[in-house]
Order: C-alpha cells, then sequence, then structure tokens
C-alpha cells in the first residue's frame, strides 16, 4: 500500500492511493464530529487564560465564548467541509492498463491545504481526547488504562489510531511542502 | 518720589491635578505543549504570526516540547489577547498571562 504527495504549480496531488487510504481520509470528517461533546469542545476551544485568572475574569471568557469561540467554530467547521468536498472528486486511475485494481488520484488546490490541514488536525485533535492516546506527562499510552475495554472496542482503539498516525504523515507533508 | 501703591497679592490655589501615571503591566503569550500538535507545526505557526526568524522559532517551539510552555511574545493586554485569538484559530493551546 502506498500513497504519493506531488506539489505542482498552484495544487497538490495525492497519487497511486488504495482505496484504503481515501477511506481513511473520509473518516476524518466523522472523527471531528467528537468536537461536539463536552471534552472535544474542551480541546478545541480552549479559554484563553489559566484557571487562577480565569477565576478573575468572568466577564472578558464571556466574551471570548460569544465572539471568539463562535468565529473559530464557523471557520473550523468550513475546513472540514472543504475536506470532504474534496475528497468528493477522487479518481479512479491506472498506473498500467493492465492493472486489475484502479487506484485513486485527487488534486487538491494549493489554497485549500490550511484547511485540510485544519480538518485532520481536528480529527488527530478529537480521536486524542476521546480514546486517550496520551497521559497527563503527554507520553503515549500504547494500551488504555482501563483493562475492562473488550476485544472489539481494543480493536476499534487500535483502528483509531492507524488514523491518527496516517493523518499525522499527510499533516507533516502539507507543512512541509504546502503551507 | 510717587508712592508706589503694593499691589494686593492674589494668592490662588490650584487645583491639584492628579497627575499619578499609570504604566500597564505587560502580559505573556504563553503557548503550551500538547501532544497532538506536530512540532515542524508549531513553529511554522509561531513563524506565521509573529514573523521572527526561523533559529528563534525553533527555539520557541523546543522550549515549549521540552518545558511544556514558552512565553512568545509579551506586550500590551489586547495585542496579546488578539495573538492567542490567533493561536487557538490555528488549534495550539494558548494563554494570556500577566508578567510579575
Amino acid at each position: 500500500m502506498r500513497i504519493t504527495l506531488q506539489r505542482k504549480t498552484g495544487k497538490w496531488t495525492l497519487s497511486e492511493m488504495d482505496e484504503f487510504y481515501l477511506a481513511l481520509l473520509r473518516q476524518a470528517a466523522a472523527d471531528v464530529s467528537y468536537g461536539q461533546s463536552p471534552e472535544g469542545r474542551a480541546r478545541l476551544f480552549p479559554p484563553p487564560l489559566n484557571e487562577n485568572d480565569a477565576i478573575l475574569e468572568e466577564d472578558f471568557l464571556d466574551d471570548w465564548k460569544e465572539f471568539v469561540v463562535d468565529e473559530m467554530e464557523d471557520q473550523f467547521t468550513s475546513d472540514v467541509r472543504t475536506l470532504r468536498s474534496d475528497l468528493e472528486k477522487a479518481k479512479p486511475h491506472r498506473k498500467n492498463e493492465g492493472e486489475a485494481i484502479a487506484q485513486q488520484r485527487l488534486t487538491v488546490p494549493l489554497a485549500h491545504a490550511p484547511a485540510w490541514f485544519s480538518a485532520l488536525n481536528q480529527a488527530r485533535l478529537m480521536l486524542d481526547a476521546r480514546y486517550k492516546f496520551h497521559d497527563e506527562q503527554n507520553d503515549f499510552v500504547p494500551e488504555p488504562e482501563n483493562k475492562s475495554l473488550d476485544e472489539e472496542a481494543l480493536q476499534t482503539r487500535f483502528t483509531a489510531y492507524q488514523r491518527y498516525e496516517f493523518f499525522s504523515v499527510i499533516q507533516e507533508w502539507i507543512v512541509r511542502h504546502a503551507l | 518720589m510717587p508712592s508706589v501703591a503694593t499691589p494686593e497679592r492674589k494668592t490662588t490655589t490650584r487645583p491639584q491635578e492628579e497627575s499619578e501615571v499609570t504604566l500597564d503591566t505587560p502580559w505573556n503569550v504563553v503557548v503550551h505543549n500538547d501532544p497532538v500538535n506536530l512540532m515542524s507545526y508549531v513553529q511554522h505557526v509561531i513563524r506565521k504570526i509573529f514573523g521572527y526568524p526561523d533559529k528563534e522559532c525553533e527555539r520557541l517551539m523546543l522550549q515549549v516540547h521540552k518545558e511544556g510552555r514558552s512565553i512568545v511574545w509579551t506586550g500590551a493586554r489586547e495585542r496579546a489577547e488578539h495573538y492567542v485569538h490567533q493561536l487557538h484559530g490555528h488549534q495550539l493551546l494558548a494563554t494570556i498571562q500577566q508578567t510579575e
């Protein structure tokens, strides 16, 4: 399985992409939905003051929620919409005519790179918040502390971590070549 | 010799002006570490928002990564709020904090 990323004039392409990777990218939009949970919102829209200062500045925090958070939420939603819309334009292609299984090719305007990064980052933030991939010291937790998870839940967590890592690979390329 | 009348001296009391000038205590913009945001991205965002040279952006990013936080800017409160707004817009954890 592979994927090729290339920057061209005014655009970038994802090609030689297996259907599996395209499915993972589509899943990002769903992963972001955890942002509607209180825990997800707390990470996407953190307070601008630490806890001690926040106690003294309730009015400021109310204004922040009303004006800043609303604006950011609109922006983040728009970024996910851009990703979803671009993914719909993926087309099958065969590098060699005889190949039985077609791979996917996708061309993305360079101007969409920040939206892609934002959407994939939201997905990773929400996956981390939901499955608790890191402890309080920010160290990676290979297995959840809650040992009562059944096999299916462990598998779900593992596949979520695969997406988390895959998105980070795409993001790293975007930072270096497209932003 | 003509006599010179001594002019009556008037004493006026000037109202005391409240001339004490209070300088605002500066505020820090603090970026906090989180395990999700890529190091390359944190460096990119600091460069984009503050326009620092690459070396300085790298130093600040590494300070966030190793020490858990870094003061990336200090100045007036309003501007500090603006910077934190921008940092949050890039999904970084950041707060304003009054200098001690």
